[in-house]
């Protein structure tokens, strides 16, 4: 029996991630993000979303160091955890079905990076690294 | 005895100024000056200022005795003005001293000088003294000075021939009478008588002989002298000693003599100022002749000037027809150039309403392109939309799957429109790329257009300055063709002007030859005088071209 797994794909640094599409919430492209001052790191801020207040995680500094650019790009709601959550993205791409199985990870990857990657789906654009969003919430 | 001669202050201050040089008259020369009554100089020769060493302005109006020497006593003088003021010439031997204190003897003749009957003045004649003249002379002045003699009175007076004559004839008519008486009374012894009359006869022998020589003698000197003065020999010394008739005629034959001498002396002096103004003449208009003859020698290259320049008239004139028709293509080529720059501008004024047109359809593009983006702005929203509804979907279980499925159409329709919004992006992009295309092909055009408007332009005012450039040209030839016949006319003028100078000079020369012709004849006739005892003709005039003896300042 085929399973159809439908990820979220999105955009990071040029590299292709995804999230099980049962984990979102929603996509929110127009996102005002106000800074927290001593939150912790990668924390971009709170969000007020549909009238509640998200933190929004800034997901590309999780994977480099560097923090990069503003707070263009898009937020992604996660059901995950009591409290409501984001991640900020680079860009939203698509919804992807797909039969293939979850892959596990690459073994090269690095310690913290394994904590957040659930495993890698191929498809024919290539490979999406799917998050695993405990693995956020953990961090 | 107190010498005689001037006071001893006036002796000084002559003495301070004598050289004791003396100077010596020339062979011929007549010394001639005159004063008014007051003895004021009036006028002196030519020989006379050169030997005294005066200019005529220094000497004119002077007193005469400027020349007079310390050794002339003033006896001499005082017998001077006494025989002048009897009405008589007085004649003797004088020196006289010179400006520079050189002194000079003369031989000199004085007379009063009447003018219509009445004395005017007097005139002074000198002639150069023979030496032993001048030894006497000196002699006798210095014996003078020193008191041991006086200078003899000129008008001591002899007695007359007529007086002797009378004594005579009385003497023989008493001599006669008497014999006649004794014959008549037998007065006296015979042999006494015979003897006595003897005796007288022979005494008036001898005195008659003596008288009649003594009045023939001197008659035969008369014309002995004047003779001699007939043949032109003004040179003869006639004495002055007697004061008898035959001595009024010795007096009379040297004043004639002397005046005449000083006339043909002043004559003389002319003639050579003649001669030199001749030579003058004649060099003058030889160097005219040469003159006019290297102008007439040019009159070649004048002729030549004269055909070049009506050559050149000639040339200029072919030269006006040429830019005459250069004229008038010209005025055609003008006539293009203001046609062309008319069609420029009316494409100028299309080019710019097209720009506007074009510019209009750019800017409609841009507006359509604006609402294609809100359209796509508007499908980007409905795929977030799509994407949200999926999600909830998802979170939806199976109740979700319709709503999956609505959702996923809604995606792909958001995704449709996008695509045509990129279509549509596209072609607008393409049009507006076709609309720059057409403004820059516009504006080249435009840039073209105007570039031809310029050179158009410049052709105009190229031409224009051709135009001017022609007109000047014209003008030009119109000037060089009347310098050129001005030339020519000038030409012809110095021709005609040098021909007629070269006549006026020949007849110029003619004059000079008669003048020199005159100055020789005149010269011949006076150098048949003889005025001095060396030589014949002496102080001759050299008249040969340009040597003259007289010295120019008396000229």
């Amino acid at each position: 029996m085929s399973i159809h797994r439908q990820y979220l794909v999105f955009c990071m640094r040029g590299v292709r991630y995804g999230v099980a599409l049962d984990s979102c919430h929603e996509v929110n492209l127009r996102s005002r993000v106000y800074p927290v001052p001593r939150a912790r790191p990668h924390i971009s801020g709170i969000m007020n979303l549909r009238g509640e207040v998200v933190t929004v995680i800034d997901l590309p500094s999780m994977f480099s160091p560097s923090k990069g650019e503003a707070s263009s790009g898009a937020v992604i709601r996660l059901k995950a955890g009591e409290h409501p959550i984001a991640i900020r993205v680079d860009a939203v791409e698509d919804i992807l079905t797909t039969e293939n199985a979850l892959e596990p990870p690459p073994p090269h990857l690095a310690e913290e990076h394994l904590r957040l990657i659930a495993g890698v789906i191929q498809t024919e654009n290539g490979i999406v690294q799917i998050i695993d969003p405990q693995g956020i919430l953990r961090v | 005895m107190k010498a005689q001669g001037m006071k001893d202050a006036e002796k000084k201050q002559m003495n301070v100024t004598l050289t004791g040089k003396e100077r010596i008259m020339d062979d011929g020369d007549i010394l001639v000056s005159m004063t008014d009554l007051k003895s004021r100089v009036v006028y002196a020769n030519k020989a006379f200022l050169k030997i005294a060493g005066y200019t005529q302005e220094e000497l004119v109006g002077k007193p005469h005795n400027v020349v007079r020497h310390p050794l002339m006593p003033r006896s001499a003088f005082k017998d001077f003005w006494q025989t002048l003021q009897a009405g008589k010439p007085w004649n003797g031997l004088v020196v006289n001293r010179a400006t520079n204190g050189d002194h000079y003897w003369v031989d000199a003749n004085v007379a009063p000088r009447f003018e219509n009957g009445n004395l005017v003045g007097y005139m002074s004649v000198r002639r150069k003294p023979q030496r032993d003249q001048i030894e006497k002379a000196a002699r006798l002045y210095r014996s003078v000075l020193e008191g041991k003699a006086t200078v003899p009175s000129s008008l001591r007076k002899r007695m007359s021939l007529k007086a002797k004559f009378w004594l005579f004839l009385v003497f023989v008519t008493v001599v006669v009478m008497g014999l006649g008486l004794d014959a008549a009374f037998d007065l006296l012894h015979g042999k006494v008588a015979v003897g006595l009359s003897v005796v007288f006869s022979v005494l008036t022998l001898a005195v008659g002989a003596g008288l009649s020589n003594s009045v023939l003698r001197p008659i035969k000197e008369a014309a002995d002298y004047a003779r001699l003065i007939a043949t032109g020999d003004l040179s003869v010394r006639i004495p002055h000693d007697r004061n008898d008739e035959v001595g009024d005629l010795f007096q009379a034959l040297l004043s004639m003599l002397v005046n005449t001498a000083a006339v043909i002396g002043q004559i003389k002096e002319s003639v050579e100022s003649l001669d030199s103004a001749a030579g003058n003449l004649t060099s003058a208009s030889t160097s005219l002749s040469a003159g006019l003859d290297k102008v007439a020698q040019q009159s070649e290259t004048f002729a030549g000037i004269a055909s070049a320049a009506t050559q050149m008239n000639t040339n200029l004139q072919s030269v006006t027809s040429s830019t005459e028709e250069m004229s008038i293509s010209i005025q055609e080529v003008a006539r293009k150039s203001s046609d062309s720059a008319t069609v420029a501008e009316k494409a100028q004024i299309t080019s710019r309403e097209m720009n506007s047109l074009v510019k209009e359809l750019g800017v409609n593009a841009r507006d359509i392109g604006k609402v294609i983006e809100s359209i796509s702005e508007i499908a980007s929203q409905t795929n977030l939309l799509a994407l949200n509804a999926a999600i909830e979907a998802a979170g939806a279980g199976d109740a979700g799957k319709g709503f999956a499925v609505v959702a996923s159409e809604v995606k792909e329709l958001a995704r449709q429109s996008a695509e045509s919004s990129e279509e549509i992006k596209d072609k607008i992009g393409a049009i507006q790329g076709s609309t720059e295309n057409v403004i820059a092909a516009i504006g080249s055009i435009t840039s073209v257009i105007s570039q031809i408007n310029e050179i158009a332009g410049s052709i105009a005012s190229a031409v224009e300055e051709q135009a001017i450039t022609t007109r000047e040209i014209a003008s030009n030839i119109n000037q060089t063709a009347q310098a050129s016949n001005d030339v020519t006319a000038s030409i012809n003028n110095v021709s005609t002007a040098v021909l007629s100078g070269a006549q006026e000079s020949a007849s110029f020369t003619r004059l000079a030859v008669d003048l020199k012709d005159l100055a020789g004849n005149l010269n011949n006739l006076v150098t048949r005088f003889k005025l001095s005892s060396n030589g014949a003709g002496t102080g001759t005039i050299q008249t040969m071209q340009g040597s003259q003896e007289m010295t120019p300042e008396f000229v």
